[in-house]
């Protein structure tokens, strides 16, 4: 979308009486490829736009959103946010006042250019993908979910100082999931691989990790009920993170929502575990050169050492809490100011850890329920989880039909072992070391 | 919306490039957002959504393409990408429009366009929820409630010389509240909703919703670890009914029963529950969050009877499924927005009530669980397998109700709970929520009277 006409807003919302103002833009455009038996079943082209505007009057906030910029939506969309907010409560502390005369461009080589996949290529993959992958077994039904995908995002910030940022990037994805079913089992895995550039999508990768687990765990059984060591995959470990990223959240703390709130430099993990967040990172697949306010990002330590050091900050929450903006500030055009992280990088220790793989544990690299089954503020979470036991290294059981339990803020201090080896997952956004928790309750027979 | 002369010129075009079927969703809604938190204002939002998606079917192949844009060069554009790889000569002939004025089944007073309630008055019902919560405890440390409504306005127009309007109007409260004791927290939350007007959340006592949140909050706060392992449960209706819609009603939509991904796919007229088990799918429930007018194709909804004392009789049929299975379109073809190709999806899915009171249920077992109100859950639509937490459940020792539980997760496959239903109470209740699938997050209700399922994984602290 044209910088002008955006400019053009910001400048009704003020004659209309805003002090202060912003707009957020996401634009995208994509095409998804799904295919069936062999044949193209679903074909999907998208362009669309989202312009949040949010104002400032008297010290309220009001904020609108609109997806069409004719003259009369323009005109709603400044009516709305400065309706919205007479009717806020006054917030002294959330300004717009980032001010910087030159554009902030974001957009790099390696994440974006302006090549495109050919869409003939797109579908042959996607054909590719489900044939190569049924030759693996007699077993194997249609995949339910096989496809491959472009997407091209633009995101632009701008605001009534004249702040101007802009940031372009572009992915493929392929993904494909082997369904196997021998009549009175069924099993089913899911794997994606993503990148900058088409050329670098693995498709067979996709295929052989989602039949290598499909097949694994088609004949698991549960565990004995008792207490496990658990470690999880790579994306599996993402999502137990995720589960409770509000830990690191100043907002929720702010909200009094946040269990952490207090926990500002106390010990709230195992002392060798180190957590970053980088946007700076080239390989991260949430790189981003500026945040929801208009500011440069830059590298926080959320913990260190097993020290709770920072939570994610924007400009109102690090006043609010007498503390550092972490320049950490999320705003998309359909929601508020708020906070959130970008890659995540958990340190790993130094030297192998001999003793890593020593004894049993219970590997998991499937779930259901993972985040409807967590408490964030108690920290309790409940799952189902696949996988295996591991006895001294060996995948000697597959396992399936047990629920994990436990509570994270306990699970985080109750770490025997970190790995030495950097993994990212599937979407290039988390890179851990593998990590193992110290017996969690694992229900089953 | 739409001009009717550019739709025509875009049918034609999609119909003269070999398509067999064309068809234009267009879509404007208008919605707010009121919320409070620790007794304030916390933000109001609102916005406008607007979009077109165009569909071409070639056989029973899909082509799905959307802009934010109306205008006629636009439109072409994208029926010509979206043809790029399929064009033929064309073997379908377009019909001329004819439009249909559908029957508005669920009127409202006050929708979000309405002026009879302003935004004061809002803010006002929702601290009167706050006030109440906050009232039940000093150990209730947040509250945070808020109130939500849409304005939905679609037209579809199609080859088959389809031309109709629907206005769908959309409210639904939420409370929630946390209730803190030293290191210990918890939290109970409510979301009623409804397709309706304010009228709706202003039928809603907020002081007894407020009272509602705390009390549950309060109750986990004390309650005991839930044992783990292989036991009987009961769960008690309304949103117990999210385990049958997961984990059995999504199998029935014909998105998976025409991939064959559906364990059911070649189960209709067998049986796939216990007798005691009857269910239906219902868009006609009036002013229920799940109902609609017509469905995202343009076809007046239906009540569907999916299970009949535990015999499979109807699967939920889109346009593609009905091609693809052969069975009769139900009016359930649903899509979230614009954004997405509309998929055979639940409306109010809800499993019939039976002739025993909750008492007697609970009377039946020595030791198990009774789970009053579920939170959310997962299934893998390949398997039929789930997983969900209760969000309040107590244990039952020698068929009474003995004491609360906290962290308890049921475990399962959908087509064995099935089986393993034996009771089922006399107390049906619905509930409102969002159901996220290939279309998009939809609006459903689930629903159920209090069942008991005689064995069941229970994932607690072991």
């Amino acid at each position: 979308m044209k910088m002008q006409k955006l400019e053009k807003i910001i400048e009704v919302a003020m004659a209309a009486g805003a002090d202060q103002a912003d707009i957020v833009v996401d634009s995208g455009e994509s095409i998804n490829v799904k295919v069936e038996s062999g044949e193209v079943s679903s074909y999907e082209v998208s362009g669309t736009q989202v312009i949040g505007l949010r104002v400032i009057k008297d010290g309220k906030i009001g904020s609108s959103y609109c997806e069409t910029a004719d003259d009369e939506t323009i005109k709603t969309l400044v009516h709305q946010a400065l309706d919205n907010a007479h009717y806020s409560k006054v917030e002294e502390l959330e300004l717009i006042e980032v001010k910087r005369s030159e554009v902030l461009d974001g957009t790099r080589d390696f994440k974006y250019d302006d090549s495109r996949a050919d869409a003939k290529d797109l579908i042959e993959m996607a054909i590719k993908l489900e044939s190569e992958l049924m030759k693996k077994d007699s077993n194997l039904k249609t995949p339910p979910y096989n496809g491959v995908g472009e997407y091209i995002d633009e995101r632009l910030y701008l605001n009534h100082l004249g702040t101007k940022c802009v940031e372009k990037s572009k992915a493929y994805s392929c993904y494909t999931a082997a369904l196997l079913d021998t009549g009175d089992k069924q099993s089913m895995h899911v794997h994606q691989s993503l990148t900058r550039k088409f050329e670098d999508l693995d498709p067979t990768i996709c295929i052989e990790q989602a039949f290598l687990h499909a097949k694994g765990l088609i004949d698991g059984s549960a565990l004995k009920t008792g207490h496990y060591d658990i470690v999880f995959s790579t994306d599996k470990l993402a999502q137990f993170f995720s589960v409770f990223s509000s830990l690191f959240s100043a907002k929720a703390a702010v909200n009094d929502m946040n269990p952490w709130k207090e926990k500002l430099n106390e010990v709230v993990a195992s002392k060798d575990l180190k957590i970053i967040d980088n946007p700076m990172l080239e390989n991260g697949f949430a790189y981003s050169l500026f945040d929801g306010e208009g500011n440069l990002m830059s590298e926080t330590t959320l913990i260190e050492n097993g020290v709770l050091k920072n939570f994610y900050q924007n400009s109102a929450t690090a006043k609010k809490l007498g503390l550092v903006n972490t320049f950490n500030a999320t705003r998309g055009p359909k929601s508020s100011l708020g906070v959130g992280g970008t890659n995540k990088i958990i340190s790993p220790v130094a030297a192998n850890d001999a003793n890593f793989e020593e004894g049993t544990y219970f590997e998991i690299v499937s779930d259901q329920g993972m985040h409807s089954g967590a408490d964030h503020i108690s920290g309790d979470f409940s799952f189902a989880a696949s996988g295996y036991l591991v006895v001294n290294g060996q995948r000697v059981q597959a396992v399936k039909g047990v629920t994990v339990s436990g509570n994270f803020f306990n699970a985080l201090k109750n770490i025997s072992h970190i790995g030495h080896a950097l993994e990212s997952n599937t979407s290039a956004t988390f890179f851990s070391p593998k990590i193992r928790f110290d017996a969690l309750s694992v229900a089953g027979e | 919306m739409l001009n009717p002369q550019i739709a025509t010129e875009v049918i034609e075009y999609g119909i003269s490039l070999g398509a067999d079927f064309c068809e234009i969703y267009v879509e404007k809604h208008n919605s707010t957002n009121i919320s409070i938190l620790s007794s304030k204002v916390h933000e109001i939002k609102s916005g406008i959504d607007f979009g077109i998606g165009i569909r071409l079917i070639y056989g029973t192949k899909v082509l799905y393409g959307y802009t934010n844009k109306s205008d006629k060069e636009e439109l072409l554009r994208i029926t010509r990408a979206l043809a790029a790889q399929d064009q033929r000569d064309a073997i379908a002939t377009g019909l001329a429009l004819n439009f249909i004025k559908n029957v508005d089944y669920h009127t409202v007073k006050n929708g979000l366009s309405s002026t009879n309630v302003n935004t004061e008055q809002k803010i006002q019902y929702l601290l009167q929820i706050d006030q109440a919560a906050r009232a039940q405890s000093d150990k209730i440390s947040q509250v945070n409630c808020g109130a939500f409504q849409r304005l939905q306005n679609i037209e579809i127009f199609n080859s088959e010389g389809l031309h109709i309007t629907d206005t769908r109007n959309y409210a639904r409260l939420m409370a929630n509240a946390i209730a803190s004791d030293g290191s210990e927290q918890s939290t109970g939350y409510e979301a009623p909703g409804a397709l309706s007007g304010w009228e709706f959340i202003e039928n809603i006592d907020p002081k007894e919703l407020g009272t509602n949140v705390s009390k549950q909050a309060l109750i986990k706060l004390t309650a005991d670890d839930c044992p783990a392992g292989k036991m009987p449960v009961v769960i008690d209706s309304g949103f117990g009914g999210v385990i049958f819609h997961e984990a059995c009603g999504h199998s029935l939509e014909t998105t998976s029963v025409q991939k064959k991904a559906s364990v059911f796919w070649d189960k209709m007229d067998q049986m796939i529950a216990n007798p005691a088990v009857s269910a239906v799918d219902d868009g006609t429930m009036k002013n229920y969050w799940g109902s609609i007018n017509i469905d995202d194709e343009g076809m007046e909804t239906k009540k569907t009877q999916l299970i009949k004392d535990g015999k499979l009789t109807s699967f939920l049929v889109d346009k593609v499924g009905a091609m693809k299975t052969g069975y009769e379109r139900t009016g359930s073809g649903r899509r979230q927005s614009y954004k997405f190709a509309p998929a055979s999806r639940m409306r109010n899915t809800y499993i019939e009530p039976g002739d025993h009171s909750l008492e007697e249920i609970i009377a039946t077992i020595d030791n198990g669980i009774y789970c009053k109100k579920m939170g959310g859950g997962s299934v893998n639509p390949g398997t039929g397998e789930f997983n969900f937490s209760a969000q309040e459940s107590y244990l039952i020792k020698n068929g009474k109700i003995d004491r609360p539980l906290k962290g308890a997760t049921l475990i399962g496959s959908g087509s064995d709970i099935l089986q393993k239903i034996s009771m089922v109470g006399n107390n049906l209740e619905l509930a409102a929520g969002m159901c996220g699938s290939v279309s998009g997050a939809i609006p459903t209700s689930v629903g159920q009277a209090a069942l008991k399922v005689d064995e069941i994984l229970v994932g607690g602290k072991a």
